[in-house]
């Protein structure tokens, strides 16, 4: 092989191989699953409750998330 | 203001209440150390309540989303106070640095609204309800709890 195609050869490779390696898929970060059928949120859910029993089941405590300050709660649209 | 051309979409609780009937399911607590697994679509909450068993509280296994409303003990003015409190608490490292949870509400959500990609990485740890004596996470889910107050719990704590 002379020199010419030798050189060719290569560009031809390094061109294959930048290719290829842009092609492939970066490595992923973690990636959080995702509950996508009925079947898995059934079996996450008895995962879940499994835990909790497995725990100490907590029925009583303080709720971090909505907590409505009177009984009279309604959807209000944020100020504009 | 005239009406529907000049409102803001709603914005949606991450830790809502089950029994709303906009309810729906965010995700599950059946991941490492009982964080949320997300769904990729939003379940009615009311569909799902049926399969806790007894004895269980849904806020303890679900996290559901319901809307936002003017009269949470945890509205600051416009604000959420909690994601405020829950951002107080330092996140364990590998948590911030994970990739942000893929879940349906993320447009709509309060947090993410108020303080971005934050709120989504303290997101999976986030439980609705709270042990009593779990202190730290008592403090944080009491609406009346300051930022000052929080601070003070850690740094006696350390």
């Amino acid at each position: 092989m002379n020199k010419g195609l030798r050189t060719a050869a290569a560009a031809a490779a390094l061109v294959t191989g930048l290719v290829t390696a842009a092609a492939a898929p970066a490595p992923a970060a973690t990636r959080h699953e995702r509950i996508t059928s009925q079947e898995q949120l059934a079996a996450s859910i008895a995962k879940a409750v499994a835990t909790e029993k497995a725990n100490g089941a907590v029925t009583d405590g303080v709720t971090g998330g909505i907590v409505a300050d009177s009984g009279k709660s309604g959807v209000h649209p944020a100020a504009c | 203001m005239d009406g529907s051309a000049g409102r803001r979409p709603l914005d949606w609780c991450p830790s809502g209440d089950a029994s709303r009937p906009e309810s729906v399911v965010l995700g599950v607590r059946s991941g490492d150390g009982g964080e949320v697994v997300y769904l990729a679509d939003p379940v009615p909450a009311a569909e799902v309540l049926g399969s806790i068993p007894e004895g269980i509280s849904p806020h303890r296994v679900l996290r559901f989303a319901s809307h936002c409303v003017s009269d949470c003990a945890n509205r600051v003015g416009e604000a959420c106070g909690l994601i405020e409190r829950i951002r107080a608490v330092p996140a364990k490292a590998e948590a911030a640095s994970a990739a942000v949870p893929r879940c349906h509400l993320r447009p709509h959500c309060k947090w993410w609204n108020q303080v971005g990609v934050e709120g989504c990485h303290r997101c999976p740890a986030v439980v609705t309800l709270n042990p009593p004596d779990d202190e730290l996470n008592v403090l944080v889910a009491n609406p009346e709890t300051t930022l000052e107050q929080l601070e003070s719990w850690m740094a006696a704590a350390e």
